[in-house]
């Protein structure tokens, strides 16, 4: 120990005897018990209300995108405002989990739970569910919920673009995002940190109603099975023929590539030793699948939000909030097979968004 | 209230406060942050082990209470009218804090005060301090290299503290 630590010792001492008080907190912590105890109660009973609310409403919202818009005329070059990225990056190593229009960043190794449950002492990141009370204490914890709940403000202010309303109350800070109905009330240590990370997520970017993103000039055009798609010029192309269905347990997209894929088979990995879902587990890919073969599944028969587009039908499927592609099924009238296309979900969904809406149906010699 | 219970607040109040006190700067606010930790513990009581878990379950809620509340105790502080014509504790700053540490660790981040609090005051371990704090022991030692290296600034410029 040298000498500023010793010195820093004595002073700690020497500062704790002299500032000691008689101490009797029996009786006060009696009464703060009850209140906690009271709050509680009442806190649970709302949560309860809420969990029967979520649990009726989730299973739509979550796997049926209904904020597919229907594009208007073509834009500037740039977005329009409204679709504008995110502004910070999040700390290098941590990992963005969205759901609907936000996404938070958190370090890797936390929990991502749709349904509720107990962690024990783990970061959890809670997706549309409420967290349980009378689970163990958790460290940090982040809920994220659709439909924020009429509060009291305490302060309003804007996160990297996105308003935010803020109360506090019960050991959770809420953070109402009125814009984009979503409510997300944070615990622990960590609070701070993560919420500075909140933006626009790339699924909102992507869907989000608006004008057209022009297709920037230096992009490379891309036909496949009658469909023609604009993707940056750096982006490699690959060709595949394994497919793993889109729910299913495959790394999704490619990164930074376009990849063609004539599956006559589903490649089905096991999933069932698969990890939990932690952030940073599942790959963080931005790149393009278009699949159409014998083995390229149908458009899902609900859960899709559909919209024409250029004389081609778009569906998009269900999104869950930890998935790494956003599923569009792409169908030509008088074709047969509708072509599937994976947009990877990473980065600002800026570049997804120009993808989407540079959509358009190839010159008949090409495909 | 159960026994058990009363029996640990009786008996820890006081260590408890102590260490609050060097967490917040202030004894009211200190001691106020141990009532909420202790109240909370008291509702969780029955989900620990044994009596024996009380006390760390407590101190880690303490700390937790006073990371997430920094700022609220900051904007929770008094007006005073008019300023005091004395220092509240002058004579124990001229005794005890000569080198200015006490102010210096007063301003640094929640974090790096906390764990150089319970490093020197405490006497935990990193391992046991990360534990506390829910994150890595390597995560611990940069606080405490950095609080100590901005003290040791802070306190150089003071009285001169070799660097």
């Amino acid at each position: 120990m040298n000498e500023l630590e010793t010195a820093l010792r004595d002073m700690l001492e020497a500062r704790a005897i002299a500032a000691e008080r008689p101490v009797d907190l029996l009786g006060d912590v009696r009464q703060r018990a009850r209140r906690l105890r009271a709050r509680r109660q009442v806190l649970t009973a709302a949560l309860s209300a809420a969990a029967v609310l979520v649990a009726g409403i989730v299973p739509f919202s979550l796997y049926a995108p209904n904020h597919f818009a229907s594009s208007g005329p073509e834009s500037a070059p740039g977005l329009p405002a409204t679709l504008a990225p995110k502004i910070l990056r999040p700390p290098a190593g941590w990992y963005p989990v969205f759901y609907r229009g936000a996404e938070i960043s958190v370090p890797p190794g936390w929990l991502i739970q749709a349904r509720p449950g107990c962690t024990g002492q783990r970061d959890v990141v809670y997706v549309a569910v409420v967290a349980r009370e009378g689970c163990d204490r958790l460290l940090n914890a982040i809920v994220i919920s659709p439909d924020p709940r009429a509060a009291a403000v305490s302060s309003t202010s804007e996160i990297n673009g996105v308003p935010v309303n803020v109360t506090s109350g019960g050991g959770f800070t809420t953070y109402v995002l009125p814009s984009l109905r979503i409510e997300i009330r944070a615990s622990g240590p960590l609070t701070r940190r993560v919420m500075s990370t909140l933006a626009r997520s790339a699924l909102s970017v992507m869907l989000a109603s608006g004008p057209r993103a022009a297709t920037p000039a230096n992009w490379r055009w891309h036909e496949f099975a009658g469909i023609r798609f604009a993707a940056p010029a750096n982006w490699r192309q690959l060709r595949s023929s394994a497919l793993t269905p889109p729910d299913g347990c495959g790394n999704g997209v490619p990164d930074q590539a376009v990849e063609y894929n004539t599956a006559r088979e589903l490649n089905e990995p096991g999933c069932g030793a698969s990890p939990p879902d932690v952030a940073g587990a599942r790959p963080d890919n931005e790149g393009v699948l278009v699949a159409h073969g014998p083995a390229t599944p149908a458009v899902p028969a609900r859960d899709v939000s559909c919209r024409t587009s250029r004389g081609i039908r778009i569906c998009a499927g269900p999104v869950r909030p930890y998935d790494v592609a956003l599923d569009l099924w792409l169908s030509r009238p008088g074709a047969g097979r509708s072509v599937l296309m994976e947009i990877g979900l990473a980065g600002t969904g800026e570049a997804g968004r120009r993808i989407l809406d540079s959509i358009e149906l190839a010159s008949p010699r090409g495909g | 209230m159960d026994e058990e219970f009363g029996l640990f607040v009786a008996a820890r109040s006081a260590s408890l406060c102590r260490t609050a006190y060097l967490l917040t700067g202030d004894w009211q606010a200190g001691e106020d942050l141990v009532q909420e930790a202790l109240a909370r513990t008291y509702l969780r009581r029955r989900r620990l082990r044994n009596g024996s878990a009380l006390e760390p379950y407590t101190r880690k809620v303490l700390l937790s209470l006073f990371l997430t509340s920094r700022r609220r105790l900051w904007r929770n502080e008094l007006p005073y009218a008019e300023l005091p014509s004395q220092p509240v504790s002058g004579e124990m700053d001229e005794v005890t804090d000569r080198a200015g540490l006490w102010q210096a660790l007063g301003e640094l981040p929640s974090q790096q005060r906390a764990v150089l609090v319970l490093r020197y005051f405490e006497d935990l371990s990193e391992a046991d301090i990360a534990t506390m704090l829910g994150c890595s022991p390597g995560t611990v030692k940069s606080h405490a290299s950095r609080g100590l290296d901005r003290l040791r600034k802070t306190a150089s410029v003071i009285e001169g503290w070799p660097r």
